[in-house]
């Protein structure tokens, strides 16, 4: 079982002044009682920890958060070994990998090699252990035949890669580190991610300092703030432990037909005594899906969508985040306070509006977006398109200051849109505006939907994203566009599939049983039309 | 769960010991690393230290074997061992008042034994006297000593020398990295206690008064190496002197070391 305990744990810096670093105070002090010296006697110590508790156990990913001096490194210190608590007990059970300060003890006159072995030996690892290690250390740090130059001659980015490639090329129970370890250019980055979170997933503990609040809340499952050395509070975090996200699973699929229905076990569906499809249906699906290795972590786990073995790749290209950046950063200030930029993990809906949006390009109208917002999609699609090179004309309808109260209705009101509006939206027309600045293709058209439509001629329309948060102007704006839209053109409506909007889903189903068409939801809570 | 255990100070100061003389992976590398840094890309490396030795004792031995008016063939091998020894020893002593300070990068940052530091250091000292004793050997052949077995002794005191300097270590690290000033007098006492001891001189030129040399610790220390390797003699009170300070250094510095070693990390 490995865990940390700490009661009452206290760290105190002594602070020597000048005089008081110097013997002469202590002999003087000692002569006259300290009172001769009374000001410059007095060791001012600071108390970087100030009796904390916490247990740690098995499994848990612990965020430390709070302003810079607040103790987090100071712990993370303790924790490390490297400063003794001043009072107070700490129990430490399990291998502890420290990443706090990788490049410590790498020699600039010795080879890359030769910093391999040195810097091993400090981490604790024996000669014949690092020969295990070596080849590994050196194709992932992959230097070529730098390795068997000293290593004064590496570029910052080759020293970082070989310091990273050390640190993280041995299994360790517990890790420390001090902001999420990352290395070199975008090829290596990825790489070197990818190693650090597999060293991650098969820690037993994890215990991470960052200022970063979404990397905290993905990576960890308690978050401690600490202010003035004390931990104030702690609260959850997204991250769910591979245990954990099973039993979840488990008991998702425990609840429907996919139960256990014979009396058939594992075991004899994998010996091969029976294989039939009947009695593979008996064999519980979270059990199916751990044989066949779908349960690894999920692939995607944001904005209430959470999937297993689901390829995401296109999150990763470069021409999408880019885009994305770009809409994430328009100055939004839904869930984030302002002038925040926190991602709030919209990719995968992002994604699907450029994707509608790439598809449209090719055919002829003009683009429309009902409820722009500060432009989170439709820069992105911007981008994503590269609007300026395709001659696009792309419409932004938007009041830029929220949704109009009496467009609300009554059932609407009282599920919250119009505090939720308050919340997430302000007044924000100039500022898209400047968004928009280098599409000369946007338009931005500032008033209420539908009213706002009719000062502006569209004929044809190829793309149309409606994500206004309540069902009247929402269907208005379909009813309007319907006739504009060409054979072939793209709806995507933001809200559609989202059950606190049923009151959107409603009305639009309404209108799609007159027109004879079916709308279809997106695990992301879009929904989507191909106009025939 | 062992790890769980509370260990007293003086546990874990044993704890820290132990675990850095059984770190041979660490310190020896470390010393050698230290004395390779300083002479990286130059050809001949640490025999630089031979090599500059060598010079200074050519040159001072005869000119104060002249001033002395002594006989320069008995003179000459006393000062090269002399002044040599006193590198090594002096070394040490220089040498530990930094041990903490300069390794506040490791000790901040990593759990590692203290000890190990202090067993860098005594390491690289000891490869430098083996660096420098090719003089003494050179000059031993050149005149040579009274054979017996006796001379190998020597020895025997080379590694008293080095076990106390694994103490002086621990005592002068802390010390000089909790007041700053001590490095200052450790310094100034050694340049002093070069022309104090019996180096340049021999402590019979005092005539009545060669016995107020016995008062200072330093002469002991050379002498359980001179004496047997030079004269074949034992001296019973050096040794007896050596002994004392080492088991009393020894003590002395397991108690300091309970009781400060984890402030050192405070401290630097």
């Amino acid at each position: 079982m490995h865990q940390i305990i700490a009661k009452n744990l206290v760290v105190e810096y002594p602070i020597f002044e000048w005089g008081d670093r110097s013997i002469r105070s202590s002999i003087v002090n000692s002569a006259t009682g300290g009172k001769l010296l009374s000001s410059g006697n007095k060791t001012i110590a600071v108390r970087a920890l100030d009796g904390l508790d916490f247990s740690i156990q098995e499994g848990d990913r612990i965020g430390l958060v709070g302003h810079n001096g607040c103790g987090k490194s100071t712990l993370l210190k303790v924790l490390a070994g490297a400063l003794q608590p001043s009072s107070g007990e700490l129990f430490i059970s399990g291998k502890i990998a420290s990443m706090l300060s990788i490049s410590v003890g790498l020699d600039s006159e010795a080879t890359g090699y030769e910093n391999i072995y040195i810097r091993g030996a400090i981490m604790g690892l024996k000669p014949a252990e690092i020969d295990i290690l070596v080849e590994d250390i050196c194709s992932f740090a992959d230097l070529g035949d730098y390795i068997n130059l000293p290593i004064r001659t590496y570029s910052s980015g080759m020293w970082m890669r070989l310091a990273f490639a050390i640190s993280t090329s041995m299994p360790a129970d517990i890790i420390l580190m001090d902001e999420w370890l990352s290395a070199g250019d975008s090829t290596f980055s990825t790489k070197a991610n990818h190693r650090i979170q597999s060293l991650v997933d098969g820690a037993k503990i994890l215990v991470i300092a960052s200022h970063s609040p979404d990397l905290i809340r993905r990576s960890c499952n308690r978050i401690l703030r600490l202010e003035h050395g004390r931990i104030v509070s702690e609260v959850p975090g997204g991250y769910i432990s591979r245990p954990q996200k099973k039993a979840q699973v488990k008991n998702i699929f425990t609840k429907d037909s996919h139960s256990i229905t014979s009396e058939s076990s594992l075991e004899d569906y994998e010996e091969g005594a029976v294989d039939n499809w009947e009695v593979n249906r008996a064999i519980p699906m979270v059990e199916r899906l751990e044989k066949w290795a779908l349960l690894g972590d999920p692939s995607y786990d944001e904005n209430a969508l959470t999937s297993w073995s689901k390829s995401v790749d296109f999150f990763q290209t470069p021409k999408f985040k880019s885009a994305y950046k770009r809409g994430m950063n328009s100055g939004h200030q839904i869930l984030r306070p302002r002038g925040s930029t926190i991602d709030i993990g919209l990719n995968w809906r992002v994604a699907i509006c450029c994707w509608a949006a790439e598809y449209a390009k090719k055919l002829e109208g003009d683009f429309v977006e009902c409820g722009t917002n500060t432009g989170i999609d439709s820069l992105a699609v911007c981008e994503y398109i590269d609007i300026n090179k395709s001659k696009k004309t792309f419409w932004l309808f938007d009041t830029f200051e929220g949704i109009p109260a009496e467009q609300i209705s009554e059932e609407e009101l009282a599920a919250g849109r119009l505090a939720e509006s308050k919340a997430n939206y302000f007044s924000c027309f100039e500022m898209v505006k400047n968004n928009f600045k280098s599409f000369p293709g946007a338009i931005l058209i500032r008033g209420t939907v539908p009213e706002s439509l009719k000062t502006v001629n569209i004929e044809k329309v190829a793309y149309l994203a409606i994500d206004m948060g309540i069902a009247y102007p929402e269907k208005a704006a379909l009813e309007y566009f319907w006739n504009k839209l060409i054979p072939g053109g793209i709806v995507v409506l933001g809200g559609y599939g989202w059950a606190p909007y049923r009151s959107i889903k409603n009305a639009i189903d309404k209108f799609a049983a007159e027109k004879n068409f079916e709308v279809m939801t997106l695990p992301t809570g879009q929904g989507l039309i191909v106009k025939n | 769960m062992k790890n769980n255990k509370i260990l007293s100070n003086m546990e874990y100061a044993i704890k820290d010991i132990k675990e850095g003389f059984l770190s041979i992976h660490i310190w020896p590398m470390l010393g050698w690393l230290e004395i390779k840094q300083r002479y990286r890309r130059s050809i001949i490396g640490p025999f630089w230290l031979t090599i500059s030795t060598g010079v200074m004792i050519g040159c001072m031995g005869p000119l104060y074997g002249r001033l002395f008016k002594t006989d320069i063939s008995g003179y000459f091998a006393y000062f090269s061992i002399s002044f040599i020894l006193w590198m090594f020893i002096s070394n040490i002593i220089s040498d530990s008042c930094t041990i903490f300070i300069n390794s506040a990068g490791y000790i901040q940052q990593m759990k590692m034994p203290f000890s190990i530091y202090v067993l860098k250091t005594v390491y690289k000292n000891i490869i430098i006297f083996f660096h420098n004793f090719i003089i003494i050997a050179v000059v031993l052949i050149f005149y040579p000593p009274l054979i017996s077995w006796i001379n190998l002794l020597f020895i025997v005191g080379v590694i008293l020398i080095a076990l106390n300097a694994f103490w002086v270590g621990i005592i002068l690290g802390m010390l000089c990295a909790r007041y700053r000033d001590i490095q200052q007098i450790v310094v100034n006492v050694i340049q002093l206690a070069f022309f104090m001891t019996p180096i340049i001189w021999r402590a019979d030129m005092l005539g009545k008064y060669s016995y107020a040399a016995n008062f200072n610790p330093l002469y002991h220390f050379l002498e359980i190496v001179r004496g047997p390797l030079l004269y074949g003699q034992v001296n019973a009170l050096s040794w007896g002197v050596v002994g004392i300070i080492t088991m009393g250094g020894y003590l002395f510095m397991f108690k300091a070391f309970s009781a400060y070693r984890s402030k050192i990390a405070y401290w630097i």
